[in-house]
């Protein structure tokens, strides 16, 4: 446990170090008091979960976003950092993991923006600027990609070494990389390895997220690791398992409640091979009264398997059963309209599940509309009525069913969306993160609801970005990674450190 | 500074109707504000604005876009925007003329085709936004084009009337007197009287419902106050009105209308589930409704109502003319959000977009009175139009 920094006194200035950084979006704390510093020459890596506040820590040194409270400091003095430009000029360059390409340019025309050749009359040289397009490609050893090429048309992996080209070749004395690898294969992890090394030795300071360890460790030279928004030790030296355990932490079980026996019910759905955009050749049984955890890092296809399940998104292989017969579930409205019904809580519940502008009671009742209503119009007692019963149930703290979704806290909207789920009475509930963003003592109450609707024999299937509540929650967890079903888990016993060790290990062979 | 909540001063102590008026001054708000311009109207042109033959005419002169902005209201809350209707409702015009006038066909089975081919141009127009998704601003602008085109085609560049007797009556006609009052036509005043007594009661029905439901209401006193001043407004308005020559047929045909609207709006489940469409499509969707289809309807609804408006305004004229319809979907545009309906999509009411059309129309026939000019009359509408939207935009981000 040797939490020991590795510089002692007299250490060399930072290039670049946040001190005491804070950033919340909405109620939600991203980041909280965190501290980080690397140093010219270094590779950092920055580990944690998914929502530990790494890519929220490196927006703000990166000049993307503003912190709320804190300072960042380059070479020792304080900055403002107002625009990804501020920090372009103090030699600070980021590569984000959502690409900032612009699709309908070329190549060529990306890695020179903002500094384009300039001809007679100060006009853009479009041949000088293929010239150097190609040029800068060539002078880092990259050959297969055409400088004239949309970068709309290029696959995922090469847009991601154009958007490293472009930030490498601006000479960064801090070059910030959020998951620079999530989309490369090996050899383009080799090549980039190798960029990095080169400009280590050039003395910048290079920090990166990955949450592929065996990179990690053949590459950084120092690593912090981030827990809950912020970072909770730096080490030269540390192995995969002290640093599991760091990043999911050691929190209390209590706040979980009891998980009822695992059910040997009948199986409520049954998918068989399913295949599509992000899900590879999946197969599940999901039980009556069961809740299955589905666990692993972010972008490895759980979003595209709940969204299947849903029809919200159509598989281009396999079969769903539920209760033994073979369905086509061909949108939400059919999913929620089977015989059992399907409910889906979404991601990101702002903009893909409530309606932030109406009412408590307009968002609950939306889905069971026709059912409420006489030729199409609402019977307003009746609608009134299952809402407040609902409300009442799940302790929606609001001023009334009249009040807009928007004013309530982030645990309070999700008790709504769960609400319309209830209302429209459907067992099978598929909860996508449905605790983030969630105050404590609200998740506790969510945790109870899910206990309590298993033992009333629905089914739940849930993912979670946090690993120690699938590991308390969950009767089963299955680990995806890359689409497919990496390991099966039993609830029993399960750690985090299971869960997170699962969806971390390389392919096995 | 970040905490918010703190920065709020304590809610100052006020009298019920006072923070009561505060937190709910937008509805309140349009209301005067119509009021308000109509009162300075009637003292710049010295009392001409409501003399009983003016009232008649504001009303025949705004029917067809107040008809217009119903379907316009439902379009712009899906968060779509329809251009074309002007040229529809001036092609519908067109097309009611040539049945009617080249082939002389009844009014009824015309006014029945046309209405057809209102909700069949809504319903391409609704297909390209609903099924592939083109903007609807990109479709309707196309539409808008196609259909000022064909108007010139079908009338030959040339205007086609007069219409028959029977079909003028729809806008220049008067509801019979049952009466045979002279000077004042009793009906239209039962009418007023029985209108004025049908909305208190529709109001106090809803404030005991609320009641019910443990929803907070206005204070009595306002309640009664506010009931009793617009049953005064309606009926000395009809009062007004039955001394012309009483209620036009149009106004009949309008009232059932916004009814009708407002009912569809705020009661039943299309209504609401074209709210949540506007609001937030993919929540929408991903809460089973039919996202797709319900876009496509409201299309189709724009397109009949479109073709009422274009018999409505043809009948006024009593002749189908090329230039017919060219503009209104502006003025249409604008009552929506001078009424407050909101261009992203999700928010505004029946209610509010009619208003929003009396506003431009008193200010139309205001000025009009007063001898400004056209050019300048544009300023003045442009600029009330970002006036209202700003403060509407003000109001909500405080």
């Amino acid at each position: 446990m040797s939490l020991a920094e590795s510089a002692g006194a007299g250490q060399p200035v930072p290039a670049i170090e946040g001190v005491g950084i804070s950033r919340a979006f909405g109620g939600v704390r991203a980041v909280q008091d965190a501290s980080f510093a690397a140093l010219a020459g270094e590779v950092h890596a920055l580990v944690g979960e998914n929502g530990a506040g790494k890519s929220t820590l490196i927006k703000i040194l990166g000049g993307r976003i503003r912190p709320d409270a804190g300072q960042v400091r380059v070479r020792g003095a304080a900055v403002l950092l107002n625009s990804p430009h501020d920090a372009h000029r103090l030699g600070a360059w980021t590569v984000f993991q959502e690409l900032t390409l612009l699709p309908a340019m070329t190549v060529a025309e990306n890695l020179l923006l903002g500094r384009e050749p300039r001809g007679r009359l100060g006009l853009i040289d479009r041949r000088a600027m293929e010239r150097d397009g190609e040029a800068m490609l060539a002078g880092l050893g990259i050959h297969h990609i055409d400088p004239l090429a949309l970068v709309q048309d290029l696959p995922l992996a090469e847009r991601q070494i154009v958007e490293i080209v472009r930030a490498i070749t601006q000479d960064p004395s801090i070059l910030f990389l959020d998951e620079p690898t999530s989309s490369l294969m090996e050899r383009e992890v080799a090549w980039l390895f190798g960029q990095i090394r080169r400009l280590r030795a050039a003395g910048t300071a290079i920090v990166f997220t990955s949450h592929r360890w065996n990179e990690i460790v053949s590459i950084a030279d120092r690593i912090t690791v981030c827990r809950g928004g912020t970072n909770v030790g730096t080490f030269t030296e540390i192995g995969e398992d002290e640093a599991v355990t760091l990043m999911t932490g050691r929190r209390v079980g209590s706040q979980y409640p009891p998980r009822p026996p695992a059910p040997a019910g009948e199986t409520a759905l049954a998918v068989r091979n399913l295949s599509g955009e992000g899900v590879h050749d999946v197969s599940l049984e999901l039980r009556k009264g069961e809740i299955l955890g589905i666990g692993g890092l972010a972008g490895h296809g759980h979003r595209e398997l709940f969204f299947m399940l849903f029809g919200a998104q159509q598989p281009t292989g396999g079969e769903i059963r539920l209760d033994g017969k073979p369905v086509r579930i061909a949108s939400p409205r059919a999913a929620v309209r089977t015989g059992s019904g399907i409910a889906l809580v979404p991601e990101d519940r702002k903009t893909e599940g409530l309606l932030l502008a109406m009412s408590v009671r307009d968002n609950m009742s939306l889905t069971i509309l026709s059912r409420i209503a006489s030729v199409g119009v609402i019977r307003q007692a009746t609608e009134q009525r299952l809402c407040r019963g609902i409300m009442e149930m799940l302790k929606v703290r609001a001023a009334g069913l009249a009040s807009p979704v928007g004013a309530l806290s982030g645990g309070n909207q999700q008790k709504v969306l769960l609400g319309r789920w209830l209302l429209a009475d459907c067992r099978t509930l598929l909860l996508y993160d449905v605790t983030r963003g969630v105050d404590a003592a609200t998740k506790h109450e969510i945790y109870e609801l899910m206990t309590r609707l298993a033992g009333e024999g629905r089914s739940i299937m849930f993912y979670s970005s946090d690993a120690e509540e699938l590991a308390h929650q969950a009767h089963r967890v299955l680990v995806l990674r890359e689409g497919r079903i990496a390991a099966e888990l039993d609830g029993t016993g399960l750690t985090a450190e299971d869960i997170v060790a699962a969806a971390m290990r390389d392919r096995a062979a | 500074m970040n905490d918010m909540s703190a920065a709020h001063p304590p809610a100052r102590a006020a009298t019920p109707a006072a923070s009561f008026l505060r937190s709910n001054i937008r509805e309140y708000g349009m209301m005067l504000s119509l009021f308000a311009i109509m009162i300075f109207f009637e003292f710049m042109t010295g009392g001409t604005l409501m003399k009983p033959l003016n009232l008649t005419n504001l009303i025949l002169q705004n029917s067809y876009i107040v008809i217009m902005a119903l379907g316009m209201l439902l379009v712009i809350v899906a968060g779509h925007i329809d251009l074309s209707v002007g040229s529809v409702s001036g092609f519908i015009g067109a097309m009611a003329a040539v049945l009617m006038v080249r082939f002389g066909l009844h009014f009824i089975p015309t006014a029945l085709l046309c209405l057809a081919a209102g909700g069949l141009i809504g319903a391409m127009q609704g297909f390209w936004v609903a099924r592939f998704r083109i903007p609807s601003f990109i479709v309707t602008l196309a539409g808008m084009l196609v259909f000022k085109g064909l108007t010139l085609a079908l009338l030959d560049g040339q205007s086609v009337g007069p219409f028959p007797r029977t079909f003028q009556l729809l806008s220049s006609g008067f509801i019979p007197d049952l009466f045979n009052g002279a000077s004042l036509r009793i009906t239209s005043v039962v009418l007023g009287v029985a209108f004025a007594a049908v909305l208190v009661g529709v109001s106090v029905a809803g404030r005991g419902r609320q009641r019910r439901h443990g929803v907070e209401t206005e204070p009595l006193g306002l309640f009664v106050a506010r009931n009793a001043f617009f049953a005064a407004i309606i009926v000395a308005f009809f009062t007004l009105l039955a001394t012309y020559r009483g209620m036009p047929n149009v106004l009949v045909i309008m009232l059932g209308l916004i009814a009708l609207y407002g009912f569809v709006t705020n009661r039943t489940t299309i209504g609401r589930r074209i709210y949540a469409l506007g609001g937030n499509e993919k929540a929408a969707r991903l809460s089973g409704v039919r996202t797709e289809r319900l876009t496509f309807l409201t299309f189709v609804n724009m397109g009949v109502l479109a073709a009422l408006a274009g018999l409505v305004f043809a009948a006024r004229l009593n002749t189908a003319t090329p230039k017919a319809g060219q503009g209104f979907e502006l003025d249409v545009i604008a009552a929506c959000f001078i009424g407050g309906a909101s261009a992203y999509g999700g928010v505004g009411t029946v209610i509010g977009a009619v208003i929003g059309a009396f506003i431009m129309g008193v200010m139309n026939n205001g000025m009009s009175i007063l001898g400004i000019g056209i050019d300048y009359q544009q300023v003045i509408k442009g600029l009330v139009l970002l006036a209202a939207v700003f403060i509407d935009v003000y109001h909500k981000s405080k």
